[in-house]
């Protein structure tokens, strides 16, 4: 019964332990989800610079900096790094690891070693991919479709092993995640009490575990064909080619709401808290993750209206992916409903889910055009697909990430970061991001093929456009890393709970002990009976915090 | 609470009252079970159930499978959430195979409403009793037969066509009075053109509108010196045919996915690589002028977009190649040298060959067209 | 509850965040659950496979499977439910403490998983011997279906991936044996006895859809 008075005395996660080595070998679920935002945010860079660096060979219709096979090859690095690196699990294990025990008031997660293990699965994952990187690369882009990755000369089967391995962290980590919140809630945590991030997280899990083991069977699949030449994916013998992009879709359909999902979870957290208002639709927005889950899974045929599947498949696929707005929609609903008429405060998390509202909306509502089946076979394979999937994955994904770091940075570190600065950051991120990305719908629209080293002079203004916003967004993400740094090095140093916010993890000391809470919390209620003045309505049964 | 002291601490022991442990003898009965379920499927498997042998031996794979996951893993004393997680896995295993299946199973099917544009054809015939032969079917008859049959049946319909060598059985000669597998009756022939004779080089020729089909059916009737018994009630009902709505029922849902012939040939129809001489600058008049845009919605198809042929038409006839492949429209075309000549073939077609003939432009169209024509010919080398 | 062997025995310790010994095992139990969950899918991949190609070509899978010898899959099923069989009892020995009952069943398990490689050594090859090769390696000339190195793919696919499963369940049995040894079980403490047999259990139920999936087409 130690922990309240020595957490008073300043022991937090932080300087538990010291040293290096207590770092790489913890089992700590809020340092463990410390290391993989490091990390992370390095792929992130890795990505983002090669991202940069398509964007400047676009800047004119012919070589600008690089051949079309260094091109094709940065193409393919951008989206598998981007995807199974980045997006996929920025937010279930940076901001799931360290906020899912602490949101159901729990010590740590179900299996803490586990935890520590997908880490490292992880990391030997993203190593594997990028080491390919210095003998020949792929070109195959990251989805890797059959034939042309079976006959092509690069160095596809690193890539396919990193990208497999890092499959089993994703697989174990949503394992882990299922279990804690099944297992490990806090006394008078009810399902009907959960934050809204934990819905999300348990939705993305699920997926998780359902979508992953099939990536791996693919890419095992893939990896026989080119070393065996099994013939499964070959027409030669009888294969279908196709039947390749029905195995990866399986997963990469629903590894989109992996990515999505964690997203919509944080919005539902950081929108109730600023508009002061209890959120909207409370039941509907946890229920329309698992809607969105299971259509996850069904629709996953709309990639290939053009590649030759049947036109009964394609109508059905059609069909089904139209649903997915519904249950989108109703969360968008509910956001907007609860920052009706509630007291908004502009901080740098809320303006971030701001942008990710706006954003998101776009990409999804050109996600219904794309589902069309006469339209897609107009706009697939073209800028306008790109377009809509980076409005969603970074305007939707990316931006959630923002404004969930900005809000749990002072719980995750205990230091404050300059509010204007993250405004300035913000709105350059916002600005660049439109138009880096909104000029690719129009050239979408108008016929240019994406994954082209080159493109037709008319196209010439708004790729340029395009390639200017790509360095707004490189300068806003610049001057984010600096002033979290700053605030990291010499921050004010942050109080307990900054935004009046009511889930658990925010009823304990910033940054929290080792054991997250000096006494395990007893819920009386639910965390979302916000109030226009501010003032924190006394639930949680938590005890009294140190001062 | 406080774990910290982990000393003889009561909650370390695992509750023995809430945790079952698998018997001896049930362990035992369900083994047996399995081994007697084994033997029982390799038996099965022996004996010729027809379709069903596969659905016997999945239900007995899954009865074994229940019963290692219900006794051997003990689900049935388990937490029923534990059952409902296994449970899914199965339950998205199914979701995956039903869906790629939906595209794998059903390559190839076409589906086309009945009414769209694209459709000529339809299930309702436009004449009262098409299987009563009157001199305008047979004519009629007679001007499809050149375009669609001699090449086979040959031009007196006496089963001597050019390539009627190649088939065995020999195209029918309709002359004759025995022999015919279907039977002579209107009715009879309407069912050969609709499905076809499997086995021999006689193909289905659903494709053609229904009226069509039964003025070919007239005509063929025609041939013979010695008419068949006309059709009764029961032979007209037999191809599925009711007199009330003079739709073929029974057979209406596939009149319904018949193709007509424009929309096969241009799924069908593949471009091949362009000719070195690039743009033809069909900009300047190709989309403009009324014979430009005539010549690209009934022409380019085949002909191409500068009538440089060389396009892929599949042969939809009784030809025993699988493709004919256009010429262009060179100025030293026969059909080229005159007006009169052009229009004669683009209204009344090729007989025996794919081009199809379009008697309904007027002469101001088809002098435009012409003149358009021409302009082509005049760009290619 | 507490048993006169408890002193006996090395205390397990439980987490510090569960808060006793049974919340943990019904953690560690479910996550097993889970996990055979993905392997389900995993798994599936390779059914869905077969059971897209066994629809598009039927008469290749009865042409091709005559060369599998069915008795050894027969023989093989029963091997592998007596290896069930033991292994249950093993878990069960273990939950009532009886560790040398528990590690006698447990060895049994092994042997029988061996003698199930072993088998499977013998039909591999005479696959290998007959040319009966998966894809471009195909080299048999008696099956003349130039669709049937599609199915030896899917079948070396379908139980090389068992096959690994199988060796794996050896080295995890192994370690429990040793761990039983090292008196680390008793009726209060038996989570990875268990576990252990949950995932045997797994691989005996992917068998015995492989046993008519493979050597039972018709």
């Amino acid at each position: 019964m130690s922990n309240a008075t020595t957490a008073a005395h300043g022991d937090n996660y932080l300087n538990h332990e010291k040293g290096l080595w207590s770092w790489l070998s913890t089992v700590d679920h809020k340092r463990i989800g410390l290391m993989y935002m490091a990390t992370v945010l390095t792929y992130f860079l890795i990505g983002g610079i090669f991202a940069l660096l398509i964007r400047l060979e676009l800047l004119h219709p012919t070589q600008t900096i690089m051949d079309a096979n260094t091109y094709n090859r940065m193409f393919t690095y951008h989206g598998a790094i981007m995807v199974f690196l980045v997006v996929v699990p920025a937010i279930p294990t940076t901001l799931g690891n360290f906020l899912l025990p602490m949101m159901l008031g729990a010590k740590d997660v179900a299996f803490p070693k586990l935890n520590l293990a997908s880490y490292y699965v992880y990391l030997a994952g993203g190593l594997f991919a990028t080491a390919s990187l210095f003998l020949r690369g792929a070109d195959t882009g990251w989805t890797f479709y059959t034939p042309y990755s079976i006959r092509t000369s690069g160095t596809v089967i690193l890539v396919l092993t990193g990208a497999f391995i890092a499959g089993f962290s994703s697989i174990l980590t949503g394992l882990n995640f299922i279990i804690t919140i099944h297992k490990l809630r806090a006394p008078g945590l009810t399902w009907s009490r959960l934050p809204l991030f934990v819905w999300a997280t348990y939705a993305t899990s699920i997926i998780q575990i359902l979508a992953t083991p099939v990536l791996a069977i693919t890419l095992a699949l893939l990896v026989m064909e080119r070393v065996l030449r099994i013939g499964i994916f070959d027409p030669a013998i009888g294969g279908d080619p196709v039947l390749f992009q029905h195995f990866f879709w399986f997963y990469s359909h629903p590894a989109v709401y992996i990515m999505i999902l964690p997203a919509f979870g944080v919005v539902s957290e950081v929108i109730p808290v600023f508009s002061r208002k209890p959120i909207f639709g409370y039941k509907a927005i946890a229920y329309s993750s698992f809607a969105i889950a299971l259509i996850a899974f069904i629709v996953w045929g709309h990639h290939m209206f053009v590649s030759g599947e049947s036109e009964f498949a394609a109508f059905l696929f059609s069909l089904i992916t139209m649903f997915v707005a519904v249950p989108t929609g109703v969360k968008v609903f509910s956001w907007v409903g609860t920052m009706y008429g509630g007291s908004i405060r502009f901080n740098a998390p809320m303006l971030y889910a701001f942008g990710f509202l706006e954003l998101f909306t776009v990409g999804g509502l050109t996600g219904v055009f794309l589902a069309t089946l006469a339209v897609n076979v107009h706009l697939t394979e073209t800028y306008f697909v790109v377009a809509h999937f980076h409005y969603v994955m970074v305007g939707g994904t990316l931006m959630a990430l923002l404004a969930g770091m900005h809000f749990w940075f002072p719980k995750m570190f205990g230091k404050m970061y300059s509010e204007s600065c993250a405004r300035v950051a913000w709105f350059l991120i916002l600005v660049g991001f439109n138009v880096t990305f909104f000029p690719q719908f129009i050239l979408g629209a108008q016929g240019m093929p994406r994954r082209y080293w080159s493109y037709l002079p008319e196209f010439t203004l708004l790729n340029q456009i395009s390639t200017v916003g790509s360095w707004l967004i490189a300068a806003g993400f610049l001057f984010t890393a600096f002033y979290l740094i700053k605030a990291l090095i010499s921050g004010e140093k942050a109080p307990s709970n900054p935004w009046n916010a009511l889930t658990l993890d925010w009823q304990t000391p910033s940054p929290p002990p080792h054991d997250n809470f000096p006494v395990t919390p007893i819920v009386t209620d639910w965390p979302y009976e916000y109030r226009p003045d501010g003032a924190i309505v006394p639930i949680q049964g938590a005890a009294p915090l140190p001062a | 609470m406080s774990n910290n002291d982990h000393s003889n601490h009561p909650h370390h022991n695992q509750d023995h009252s809430h945790h079952h442990i698998v018997s001896t003898k049930t362990a035992l009965t369900v083994a047996g079970s399995l081994f007697f379920l084994t033997v029982l499927t390799v038996v099965v498997s022996r004996v010729d159930l027809g379709v069903w042998n596969f659905p016997v031996a999945m239900l007995v794979a899954t009865v074994k499978a229940l019963l290692v996951m219900m006794f051997f893993m003990d689900l049935i004393h388990d937490a029923p959430e534990n059952s409902v997680i296994f449970g899914a896995g199965f339950l998205f295993l199914v979701i995956f195979f039903i869906l790629t299946a939906s595209d794998l199973f059903f390559r190839g099917n076409v589906y086309v409403k009945a009414g769209t544009p694209l459709v000529a054809t339809s299930g309702r015939s436009s004449l009262k009793n098409p299987w009563i032969s009157t001199p305008e079917l047979v004519s009629h008859g007679k001007e499809l037969f050149s375009q669609n049959c001699v090449t086979c049946h040959g031009p007196e319909g006496l089963g001597n066509g050019v390539a009627a060598a190649g088939y065995n059985p020999p195209p029918r000669n309709f002359h004759s009075q025995t022999g015919w597998i279907n039977g002579r009756k209107p009715s009879n022939i309407f069912k050969t053109l609709k499905e076809g004779i499997p086995g021999s080089g006689m193909a289905s020729f659903g494709t053609l509108p229904i009226d069509d089909r039964w003025a070919l059916a007239a005509y063929v009737v025609s041939l013979n010196s010695e008419r068949p018994a006309s059709d009764t009630q029961e032979d007209v009902a037999k191809i599925g045919y009711d007199l009330k709505t003079g739709l073929a029922a029974g057979g209406a849902r596939q009149e319904e996915k018949t193709i007509p012939i424009e929309f096969a040939i241009e799924r069908m129809a593949v471009a091949e690589p362009a000719p070195a001489h690039g743009a033809l600058g069909a900009n300047e008049r190709g989309f403009t002028s009324v014979g430009g845009q005539l010549y690209q919605a009934r022409c380019a198809q085949c002909h191409g977009e500068h009538g440089e042929g060389g396009v892929r038409v599949r042969s939809l006839g009784g030809m025993p190649k699988a493709y004919i492949t256009t010429a262009p429209l060179l100025a030293n075309r026969e059909s080229l040298k005159s007006a009169d000549a052009f229009n004669h073939v683009v209204e009344n077609g090729l007989t025996g060959r794919e081009m199809p003939g379009s008697a309904d432009l007027s002469g101001g169209e088809l002098s435009e067209l012409y003149t358009h024509v021409k302009w082509l010919a005049g760009q290619l080398h | 509850m507490s048993s006169t062997h408890e002193s006996a025995y090395p205390v397990h310790h439980v987490g510090h965040h569960f808060n006793n010994a049974s919340d943990e095992f019904e953690a560690a139990k479910q996550g097993m659950w889970v996990f055979l969950v993905t392997e389900i899918l995993m798994f599936g991949g390779l059914f869905v496979a077969y059971g897209i190609f066994r629809g598009m070509y039927p008469e290749m899978y009865v042409e091709a499977h005559h060369a599998l010898q069915m008795k050894m899959g027969a023989l093989n099923t029963i091997v592998l439910i007596t290896s069930s069989l033991t292994m249950a009892l093993a878990v069960s020995a273990t939950q009532r403490g009886k560790k040398q009952r528990a590690i006698g069943m447990m060895a049994a398990t092994i042997f029988l998983a061996c003698c199930f490689l072993v088998v499977k050594y013998f039909e591999y090859s005479h696959k290998f011997h007959e040319g009966l090769l998966p894809g471009a390696f195909y080299s048999n000339t008696e099956i003349t279906n130039p669709k049937a190195p599609l199915f030896f793919s899917l079948y070396f696919m379908m139980t090389g991936l068992h096959g690994i499963h199988v060796l794996i369940g050896i080295g995890l049995i192994s370690w429990m044996i040793l761990r039983s040894l090292r008196n680390e079980f008793s009726e209060n403490f038996y989570t990875p006895v268990e576990l252990v047999g949950f995932y045997w259990h797994f691989v005996d139920i992917v068998w015995i859809y492989l046993f008519p999936l493979l050597y039972l087409v018709s």
